[in-house]
């Protein structure tokens, strides 16, 4: 799959499709995940409404995590095979991946200062989810702070590749630490302890922040794809003008 | 009917905790969303323009001799 995908002209036949199509799933699912979140489901019995910043909070902290694994991945294997379109894939999940680990750090705080009495937690969950949007940051600034292109890109791979490890730390740090934040109540080896009114809505928002980040992750490629083309074309300019004026 | 609307925006007296969340959300999202396709337009434009000045220059100019 990795070798199909590689050529750029078959990735911008498919992206060209693809692109329009989770723009447009993703303001489907935005449409009908809004409305079920916070009208139609409804209140939790302990946390009242506080309940519907769940909503936005746990699809943004599933999808920064998405986003980290596969810029991890795509960084994989742009390191093993040198495949360009994957190093593009993971300098485009960066930014999407930041804002969506922001999102859960500011939106878990609003949410425990009412339910635990306090913004911030020095917890075992919290300092990892800090971990991994700071790693988000970090890989941005190294990308940005190396000019020659192809050691920028060997050495954004080889940080994304040593952060995988903070992903499982992530997952199972409210099993292995003591902690204020709740355990998992959706994937779980017994099923989901979560009540199917709250389920059923959370599920459609993370579908629709999946869609968006789909979305936004093909466009950013296909962006990274064109300013690739147009510096090419600048660069064929300069040198033929140049051959140009030796000929003069 | 206002009665009913205003009850939901309390949101059980924790409005401000809610609304406040999930509008921290729509504005990053939506900033997100418009910065990425403004620089997919702003991109495909100058590809656009650079794409127009080879082809015009394609055939070797003549005033060049």
């Amino acid at each position: 799959m990795w070798s199909y995908l590689a050529n750029p002209e078959r990735f911008e036949r498919l992206a060209r499709v693809l692109t329009p199509v989770m723009w447009a799933l993703a303001g489907v699912l935005f449409l009908v995940g809004i409305p079920w979140a916070l009208v139609l489901s409804p209140p939790d019995y302990q946390q009242s409404d506080t309940v519907r910043i769940m909503y936005v909070h746990v699809p943004a902290a599933w999808l920064a995590m998405a986003a980290y694994g596969g810029m991890g991945t795509a960084s994989f294997v742009y390191f093993i095979w040198r495949h360009n379109l994957a190093d593009l894939a993971a300098r485009a999940l960066a930014p999407a991946g930041a804002v969506f680990a922001f999102l859960c750090l500011v939106t878990g705080a609003i949410w425990g200062r009412p339910m635990w009495g306090a913004w911030w937690v020095w917890d075992a969950r919290l300092t990892s989810m800090l971990v991994l949007f700071l790693l988000f940051l970090g890989y941005i600034a190294l990308r940005a702070a190396i000019e020659d292109e192809r050691l920028a890109a060997r050495s954004g791979a080889i940080l994304a590749m040593a952060g995988l490890i903070n992903l499982p730390i992530i997952k199972f740090s409210v099993d292995w630490w003591n902690t204020l934040h709740q355990p998992a109540s959706v994937f779980r080896f017994d099923g989901p302890t979560i009540h199917a009114s709250q389920l059923w809505p959370l599920l459609v928002m993370a579908l629709a922040f999946t869609a968006l980040l789909t979305a936004l992750v093909l466009t950013s490629m296909r962006t990274l794809i064109a300013q690739r083309r147009a510096d090419v074309l600048l660069r064929r300019r300069e040198q033929r003008l140049e051959a140009e004026e030796l000929a003069l | 009917m206002s009665g009913e609307v205003a009850e939901w925006a309390a949101m059980g007296g924790y409005a401000g905790w809610v609304w406040s969340a999930w509008g921290v959300t729509a504005l990053c999202v939506g900033a997100l969303t418009l910065l990425t396709l403004r620089r997919s337009a702003q991109a495909r434009a100058r590809l656009a323009a650079r794409e127009a000045e080879a082809k015009q220059a394609a055939p070797p100019r003549r005033d060049a001799s």
